[in-house]
C-alpha cells in the first residue's frame, strides 16, 4: 500500500497544496456573496476543483498501476545546493563570487570532471557573467563586495 | 489608408529609425536567448536608453526589442527546453524534441520563417483593421473576457503532453498559485504565510525559471558526458524535408489568423494565442499523432500565432490604452514619458507615430529574418557544447537572471522551490507548462469573474446570456469533452 502511495506522490502533493488553499480560504479569508465575491471565493472554487481532479487522477492511476519512480539525488542535490550557494554567497561577497560558487557546486551534478576542466568551467562562467551582465548589459550588480 | 501608409514609410525609413529598429531587434534577440531574461526584462533594461530619443524612434526601438526578445525566447525553447517567455513554452513541446533528433537547425529556420509570416500577417491586420478591432474589443464585457480566458486555460490543458486531466490539474494549480499576494479588490493578504516578499505575489519569471530552468537542469544534467547535437552546421541541415514546406503553409495561416485575433483582446495575448493555435492544429492536422514528438507543425503554429499576436497586441495598447501584457504596460509607460497618451485619439492626434510604428514592424520583422537565419549556425553550436559545461552555466545564468529582476534573494530561493516542485511534478508525469499559463491568466480571470458577477447581481446565468461568453464556454466544454472522452472510457473500463 505504502509503495502504491509513494508512486502517487506527485498527485498527493498537488491535492495537499489544493487543500492548503481551501483551508486558508475558508478559515482566514472572507468568501463574500455571489454578487460581491470575497478574496476567498475564487481560491475556494479553484482549490475545490483541484481536489476533485486529484482524487480522480489518484483513483485512475492506482487502478492503472503507476510505475515506482526514483529521484536522482546525484543531480538534484548539487543543483539545489548550487542555487542555495549563490543565494548565500552573493549578499556577502558579491555576484561574481556567488556565480563562481554556484557553477562550482553545479558542476558536481554532471558527474566526474577533471580538476582542470572544472577550474576552466568556473573561470569561464564567471568571466562570461562579468562580460554579459556587468560589462555588456550594464546591470547594476555589485561584482565584488567586502573587498 | 495609402496616405497613412506613405506617412508611415516616410517615418520608418529615416536613417535613425532604421538603425534603432535594427539595434532593437538585435539586442532583443540576444537578451531573449539568455535564460531568465525575456521581453519584459529586455524592454525594461533598454527603456532608459529610449528617454533620449524622439518618441517615434524610441517606440520603434522598444518594439524591436520586444519582438526580438520574443523570438530569442523561442531559440532557448528549442535548444535548451527553457522558454525565455511563457508564450514560447508551447514551442518547447515540439521544438525541443526536434533538437534532440538533431533537427535544431530546421526548427530554428522554421521558427524564423513562421515568426516572419505571422508578424507580417499581424501587421497587415493592424493596418487594415485597427479601428474596427478596437471598437470590437470595446464591446466585450467582463463575462466575455472571463470566457475567453477560460477557453485559453482549457486550450492550455488540452495541449499538455501529459494528458488532459493532468493538464487541467496543472492549469488549476497555476491559477491557485496566482492568487498568492494582496487581493486588489479588498486589500486582503492571501496565502503569504506572513512573508512580506510574497505580498506582491510571486514573480512570473521566478516561477518560469524554477519550473523550466532549474528543474530541467535537475532532470537532464546527469548523462552529460556528450552533447545532443552530432549534426554539422550546414545549409542542408537547416532545410526541412520537401513535404514539410507544403505541410507548414496551412498551420502558418491558421496560426496567424488565431494569433491576430487573440492579440487584439486585452489580457490574452501571445500565450493564449500560441496555446489555442497549437490546440486547434492538434485537432485539424493530419499529422496530429506526431505532436509533442517533434512535428514541424508544432513549431510553425505557435510561432506564427505568437508573432501575429505580438503585433496585434499593439491595437488595444495604442488605441484603448489597455496593455495586453506587462511588456505592453511598459510600452504605455514609454509613450507617456514622451508625452503621448495612448487611447482612441492616438491615431488622429499622432498619425506619424502610429503609422511610423506600424511600418517599422515590417522592417523589424525583416531584420529579424535577415539577422537570424545566418545566426542559426551559432545558436545550433550551443548544442555542441558538452553538457558538463552547459548545465552548470545555465544554473548560474538563471540564478543571476532572476536575482537581477529586483535584487531580491527571496526570488532566488523561490526559484529553487519552484525548481524542486517542477522536478517532482515532471517525475510524476505532470508537465509544468500549463501551470505557468494558469498562473498568468488566473488573476485576470478572477478579476473578470468578480466583475461579471457584480454586474449580473450574483446571477451566474450572465455567462449564458452573453452570446460571446456562451459561445466561448461551449467551445471550452466541447474541447474538454473531445479530449477527455477516451480517458473516461479507459477509467470506466479499469474500474469495472
Amino acid at each position: 500500500m505504502l509503495r502504491k502511495l509513494s508512486a502517487q506522490a506527485g498527485t498527493l502533493l498537488i491535492g495537499a497544496m489544493a487543500l492548503v488553499f481551501i483551508i486558508g480560504a475558508v478559515t482566514v479569508l472572507d468568501l463574500g456573496t455571489p454578487r460581491r465575491m470575497g478574496p476567498g471565493a475564487f481560491p475556494l472554487i479553484a482549490g475545490g476543483i483541484l481536489v476533485i481532479l486529484s482524487i480522480v487522477a489518484l483513483v485512475g492511476d492506482i487502478k492503472a498501476g503507476a510505475e515506482h519512480l526514483k529521484i536522482d539525488w546525484r543531480t538534484v542535490v548539487p543543483i539545489a545546493l548550487a542555487v542555495a550557494g549563490f543565494a548565500l554567497v552573493t549578499p556577502r561577497f558579491g555576484v561574481l563570487p556567488g556565480a563562481g560558487v554556484c557553477v562550482l557546486i553545479a558542476s558536481y551534478s554532471v558527474g566526474a570532471l577533471s580538476p582542470l576542466r572544472r577550474g576552466g568551467l568556473v573561470i569561464g562562467a564567471v568571466l562570461g557573467v562579468w562580460l554579459v551582465f556587468i560589462v555588456g548589459l550594464r546591470l547594476p550588480l555589485q561584482a565584488f563586495r567586502g573587498f | 489608408m495609402l496616405d497613412n501608409l506613405a506617412l508611415g514609410f516616410a517615418t520608418a525609413t529615416t536613417a535613425s529609425n532604421l538603425l534603432y529598429c535594427f539595434l532593437g531587434t538585435f539586442l532583443g534577440t540576444f537578451i531573449g536567448v539568455l535564460p531568465g531574461l525575456g521581453p519584459l526584462a529586455a524592454v525594461a533594461m533598454l527603456l532608459p536608453v529610449s528617454f533620449y530619443l524622439p518618441p517615434e524612434t524610441a517606440l520603434v526601438m522598444l518594439a524591436g526589442v520586444y519582438y526580438g526578445a520574443e523570438y530569442g525566447g523561442s531559440i532557448a525553447s528549442i535548444l535548451l527546453n527553457i522558454p525565455g517567455t511563457p508564450s514560447s513554452s508551447i514551442t518547447c513541446l515540439d521544438g525541443y524534441p526536434m533538437a534532440r533528433e538533431g533537427r535544431a537547425g530546421v526548427a530554428l529556420l522554421m521558427t524564423a520563417l513562421a515568426s516572419f509570416f505571422g508578424g507580417v500577417f499581424g501587421i497587415l491586420v493592424i493596418a487594415a483593421l485597427a479601428p474596427v478591432l478596437a471598437d470590437f474589443a470595446l464591446l466585450l464585457e467582463p463575462a466575455d473576457y472571463f470566457a475567453v480566458m477560460l477557453l485559453g486555460l482549457v486550450a492550455a490543458s488540452v495541449v499538455s503532453s501529459s494528458g488532459t486531466l493532468r493538464g487541467v490539474m496543472m492549469v488549476t494549480l497555476g491559477v491557485l498559485l496566482g492568487t498568492i499576494g494582496v487581493d486588489v479588490n479588498s486589500g486582503a493578504t492571501r496565502f503569504t504565510g506572513g512573508v512580506q516578499d510574497l505580498r506582491d505575489g510571486i514573480n512570473l519569471v521566478v516561477v518560469a525559471m524554477g519550473l523550466f530552468g532549474v528543474s530541467e537542469a535537475m532532470y537532464s544534467a546527469r548523462g552529460a558526458s556528450a552533447s545532443y547535437a552530432t549534426e554539422k552546421v550546414s545549409w542542408q541541415r537547416f532545410l526541412p524535408k520537401r513535404g514539410e514546406w507544403l505541410r507548414s503553409l496551412g498551420p502558418a495561416i491558421r496560426g496567424s489568423l488565431i494569433g491576430s485575433f487573440f492579440g487584439t483582446l486585452p489580457g490574452t495575448g501571445q500565450t493564449v494565442a500560441s496555446s489555442i493555435g497549437y490546440a486547434v492544429e492538434k485537432r485539424v492536422s493530419p499529422n496530429r499523432a506526431n505532436f509533442g514528438k517533434g512535428a514541424i507543425e508544432g513549431v510553425v503554429v505557435p510561432e506564427s500565432a505568437n508573432n501575429a499576436a505580438a503585433q496585434t497586441a499593439f491595437i488595444p495598447t495604442l488605441t484603448l490604452g489597455i496593455p495586453g501584457s506587462t511588456t505592453m504596460a511598459l510600452m504605455i509607460g514609454a509613450l507617456m514619458i514622451h508625452g503621448v497618451t495612448p487611447g482612441p485619439r492616438l491615431i488622429s492626434d499622432h498619425p506619424q507615430l502610429f503609422w511610423g510604428l506600424i511600418v517599422s514592424f515590417l522592417f523589424g520583422n525583416l531584420f529579424l529574418l535577415v539577422l537570424n537565419i545566418p545566426l542559426i549556425g551559432i545558436w545550433v553550436r550551443l548544442l555542441r557544447i558538452p553538457h558538463y559545461f552547459l548545465y552548470p552555466t545555465i544554473v548560474v545564468l538563471i540564478s543571476i537572471g532572476v536575482y537581477s529582476l529586483d535584487h531580491s534573494l527571496f526570488d532566488v530561493w523561490a526559484m529553487l522551490g519552484f525548481g524542486v516542485l517542477g522536478y517532482v511534478l515532471r517525475l510524476y508525469r505532470y508537465e509544468p507548462a500549463p501551470l505557468l499559463i494558469g498562473f498568468i491568466l488566473g488573476p485576470m480571470m478572477e478579476e473578470y469573474l468578480r466583475r461579471a458577477m457584480l454586474l449580473s447581481r450574483g446571477d451566474p446565468m450572465t455567462f449564458v446570456e452573453h452570446p460571446g461568453a456562451a459561445a466561448m464556454i461551449a467551445i471550452s466544454l466541447l474541447l474538454l469533452m473531445l479530449t477527455a472522452m477516451p480517458w473516461l472510457k479507459r477509467l470506466a473500463k479499469s474500474i469495472n
